[in-house]
């Protein structure tokens, strides 16, 4: 594992941004709220939550596919500015995407083999590169992913789900990057698929010391990947930390709850703990802390203020009032 | 952490660019061959093949001159006269073979000179979006208020009366069309994932239009456009048939029409020109059906060279 | 005596002048109070078994074998009777209850209209037990709810309707297809708790089709599962997630991550893809992905046999001595 030396300089630093979007009905959705991530080189950090909890706007974000609202995010020092009808600024080139479905992120009307020399003749121009001979180049990124060279001459319908998420990474390692953000780039996988796809992403991320940022609902498939974790809920960052820690000792009752629902294939017929009610609609989010309705821990107050994201030691922290300062107040059992 | 063993990994190679470039024909050839299995579209194309043959030996076909008088007027169909004869004598049969340089000529003009501004116009709204494409796309309402063929005379007649007048008339009520469609598959396939993910790797906006976005709206603005052929004769002929058209002798099939009901009883007149019309504007629809077909992504495969 | 039983089901698909076989020789059993659950990949015959004993098989479908409920058998049966027997006796809960849930109308519309149809009630006593069905489905304020749209509820507020109304004629067997796979984890729990629950409260048979073994480790008394159109391991829940025999059962455990306690957990990755119908191996399906293979794996096809007590696996090599 990657130990991540807080003197560093992080490569992307996410600082208290926000996204807001307009709904169908003109209501404003602050979908990413005051989020505060550092991400150093070579490092694989898992965000994780719900749907709703603006993990994949925040990927957005990132890439410039979506405007701030307020905050800002950086690449090596570049501010990262939303990508309109112009060419991408090539110098946050090397932050590169891959998304879910496999299936719409390739042109199916291209063959891969085009699609990845286009990635990577578009580098070799940015860059001022020489002697780099594409086709090669095509046979070996596609070798790298674990397909034969001749994939190249396929189109996309030709391959499987997980094998068009190898493509895909293909030719996002086309652009040489250093940070790629995978939004949930598994979940639409079969089960033995899913396995090899981020095995394989994280291989890869490795030995090109790619820092990944991936993107998942399943807390249980990034603590197998990530080394650090965060938890989103309703744009908000709840917990982060060393996903083990977080894993063993949960701070935050959202996280405790997360866990705790998801089921463990181990035959005990456990059920998985249940969390009361659901997501609450962004746009009329509660007050105070906007978990409060659905936390089995709150206490006077919870309602009221908007608990602050507490450091806890390391890159630990969580954004709990139980974490304040020791409350011995009487607790309100829900 | 070993995943070596998850895909037997295959000796094989990507080909050299001559081999890339014969297994890309091969596989264009592929869907062309089963595209022509479809009874339907073979149907269509056959039929457009006879009117090609037709329009290039028009002067062979027809037994006499478009324009010439013969003397005996209103002659029903015969062995002479195929088609029969009209008011002033002239054979029908030679007037629908020399019709046919006209009406399938100029509609065929008509509809790729509307496809082709329809779609500049869409891509650019679709593509850069913002005020621009609200000015274009009000413009577009703007022709759509209208009844196309109260705008078409409207142009025809201030233009004057002739064929070329009334293909431009045709252009003009057409084009909005087009643009609506192309700017509605640019809007749809603008931030679809594949066109994100090339802008993503630095790909600039003239690049993604050509490689990404116009092969993916091609299929749908063409099978359009083919379905438009026959509207497209059809509106010349109403042009013609309301008198802003083509104007006699000219044997343009809509203004065959317009004569031929004055003379009810002799249908001949009317009929064979509208049959032509029909054939025309079915052969085009069963064309359209069958690119539609082709467009579809699904259908092209690789010509795999057989690896085990 | 078994509230639905199977006997030897296959079923083959007409696919580009192809017959393609998509189930071979499937055999189980559910009794009332019981939950079986059904494990397998995309592919792998699961849902078509599914779909087969609700008589929603595509109309050139070939089926063969028997397919028992409560008695009577199914294949064969003709679509007018059949259709008495479905949303009656058998009820079905789909993975996306959007596409399952008119969006045009209220909730009671929905239930109620299902009540009067197969019940006959009347308009009064359709209401009264719409509001008492989804109180038993634990939606909080029944009378509110009633009155709206799907698309005004949440996820899993809209399965809940999904599986009242799948409950509304009092079936005795639920077929359940992914039903929380489109769902949030946290919500995911609470249908499970759902599922649970009715089984034992209400006494029906369930059958939950999916790939999640984690969401079956939780709710499944028997497991299935299935691979390539057969069944290649069967057994209690916990038995075969305890032990899993089959070579494929053991792989598929290994690529899911696990909430053990502690330590760093390594995702074990099965080679190759689920093959498609009609690409299915020589003898042993599994054989190109499996790691025990030997030498008869590739000329016959194993038969379910029993390893140990009710333990039933299809394998040369670690099923049952031969």
């Amino acid at each position: 594992m990657t130990v991540v030396d807080e003197t560093q300089k992080p490569l992307l630093s996410i600082e208290n941004a926000s996204i807001e979007y307009k709904r169908g009905d003109r209501t404003v959705i602050k979908a990413v709220n005051n989020v505060s991530i550092d991400l150093y080189p070579g490092e694989i950090i898992g965000i994780v939550g719900e749907s709703g909890c603006g993990k994949s706007t925040l990927a957005k974000g990132i890439l410039g596919l979506a405007e701030l609202s307020s905050g800002s995010i950086e690449f090596d020092g570049i501010v990262v500015s939303k990508l309109g009808r112009r060419r991408r600024d090539r110098r946050l080139l090397p932050v590169q995407m891959i998304f879910q479905d496999s299936a719409a992120a390739l042109n199916p009307r291209r063959t891969i083999g085009a699609q990845i020399a286009e990635v990577v003749s578009a580098r070799v121009k940015h860059r001022g590169e020489t002697g780099v001979n594409e086709i090669n180049e095509v046979a070996n990124l596609l070798r790298r992913v674990g397909l034969p060279p001749a994939a190249a001459m396929k189109y996309s319908h030709e391959f499987s789900g997980g094998q068009r998420q190898r493509i895909a990474l293909a030719r996002a390692l086309a652009s040489k990057p250093k940070v790629l953000v995978a939004d949930e780039p598994i979940s639409a996988l079969d089960a033995s698929a899913q396995a090899y796809a981020a095995k394989l992403l994280v291989e890869v991320c490795r030995d090109e010391n790619i820092a990944l940022v991936f993107i998942s609902h399943d807390l249980a498939v990034v603590r197998a990947i990530a080394e650090r974790v965060v938890v989103m809920y309703l744009g908000r960052v709840f917990e982060q930390g060393p996903t083990r820690e977080v894993w063993k000792d949960p701070k935050h009752p959202y996280s405790k709850a997360l866990i705790g629902a998801i089921p463990v294939p181990d035959g005990s017929g456990k059920r998985p703990e249940t969390l009361v009610g659901e997501v609450p609609d962004p746009a009329n989010a509660p007050s105070g802390c906007v978990f409060h309705l659905r936390c089995k821990e709150r206490f006077e107050g919870c309602d009221t203020q908007v608990p602050k994201l507490i450091p806890l030691g390391g890159t630990r922290a969580a954004a709990c009032r139980l974490l304040e300062e020791p409350v011995e107040a009487d607790r309100i059992v829900a | 952490m070993s995943i070596e063993n998850a895909t037997p990994p295959t000796t094989t190679s990507i080909p050299a660019a001559a081999e890339r470039r014969r297994m890309k024909i091969s596989a264009t050839l592929h869907v062309v061959k089963r595209i022509l299995r479809m009874p339907l579209f073979a149907v269509g194309l056959s039929i457009v093949g006879v009117w090609l043959i037709v329009i290039i030996f028009a002067g062979q076909i027809a037994p006499f001159s478009p324009n010439a008088q013969l003397g005996i007027a209103l002659s029903p169909p015969s062995w002479e006269h195929l088609f029969g004869t009209d008011a002033l004598g002239r054979d029908v049969f030679s007037r629908v073979v020399h019709g046919s340089r006209i009406s399938l000529v100029y509609s065929v003009i008509l509809v790729t000179a509307a496809m082709l501004i329809g779609t500049v116009i869409g891509m650019i709204s679709g593509f850069f979006g913002g005020r621009l494409d609200e000015i274009l796309m009000r413009l577009v309402d703007l022709f759509f208020a209208f009844p196309v063929i109260i705008l078409a005379m409207a142009v025809a007649a201030a233009l004057g009366a002739s064929v070329q007048n009334a293909v431009l008339a045709g252009i003009i009520v057409s084009w909005p069309i087009y643009a609506r469609t192309v700017r509605g598959l640019v809007v749809g396939y603008r931030d679809a994932e594949f066109v994100v993910s090339s802008r993503l790797a630095g790909m600039g906006s003239g690049r993604s239009i050509l490689v990404d976005l116009l092969p993916s709206i091609a299929g749908p603005t063409l099978v359009l456009a083919t379905q438009d052929v026959g509207a497209a004769i059809l509106l010349l002929a109403s042009l013609s048939f309301l008198g802003v058209g083509a104007q006699p002798p000219m044997p343009e099939w809509g203004a065959m029409i317009s004569e031929g009901v004055t003379y009810f009883s002799s249908w001949w007149i009317a009929v064979f020109p509208g049959l032509a019309i029909v054939t025309v504007a079915l052969a085009f629809n069963l064309l359209g059906d069958g690119l539609r077909d082709m467009f579809d992504p699904k259908m092209k495969r690789s010509i795999q060279r057989k690896t085990k | 005596m078994s509230l639905l039983s199977i006997e030897n089901l296959s079923i083959a698909l007409p696919v580009d002048g192809r017959i393609l076989p998509i189930v071979e020789g499937v055999s189980l059993q559910v009794s009332r109070g019981e939950v079986l659950g059904i494990a397998g990949e995309s592919g792998s015959g699961k849902t078509m078994s599914a779909m087969a004993v609700m008589g929603l098989l595509p109309k050139d479908a070939i089926v063969t074998g028997s397919i028992r409920f409560e008695g009577k058998e199914l294949i064969g049966m003709g679509e007018r009777e059949f259709r008495s027997i479905r949303g009656n006796d058998i009820a079905m809960v789909f993975q996306d209850p959007l596409s399952s849930l008119h969006p045009m109308l209220t909730v009671e519309k929905q239930l109620t209209d299902h009540l009067r149809k197969h019940k006959r009630m009347s308009r009064h006593d359709a209401r009264v037990r719409a509001e008492e069905l989804l109180r038993l489905v634990q939606l909080p304020n029944p009378a509110k709810l009633l009155r709206v749209y799907p698309h005004q509820l949440s996820g899993g507020q809209r399965q809940r309707v999904a599986i009242a109304i799948a409950l509304a004629c009092e079936p005795s067997l639920l077929i359940a297809d992914e039903p929380t796979t489109a769902l949030d984890v946290t919500v995911q729990a609470g249908i499970i708790e759902l599922l649970l629950d009715l089984t034992r409260k209400i006494d029906i048979g369930v059958m939950i089709v999916t790939h999640d073994l984690g969401v079956l480790s939780s709710i499944a008394d028997r497991l299935a599962v299935f691979y390539a159109g057969g069944i290649v391991e069967t057994a209690g829940a916990a038995a075969v997630f305890r032990h899993p025999t089959h070579p494929y059962t053991e792989a598929l455990l290994a690529a899911v991550p696990h909430r053990d306690d502690d330590g760093d957990i390594d995702l074990k990755p099965m080679r190759g893809t689920p093959p498609a119908a009609g690409e299915w191996a020589e003898g042993c399906r599994f054989n190109p992905r499996c790691d025990y293979v030997e030498r008869q794996c590739y000329v016959i096809d194993p038969v379910l046999l029993e390893a140990t007590p009710g333990h039933q696996v299809a394998c040369h090599v670690r099923g049952a001595s031969s």
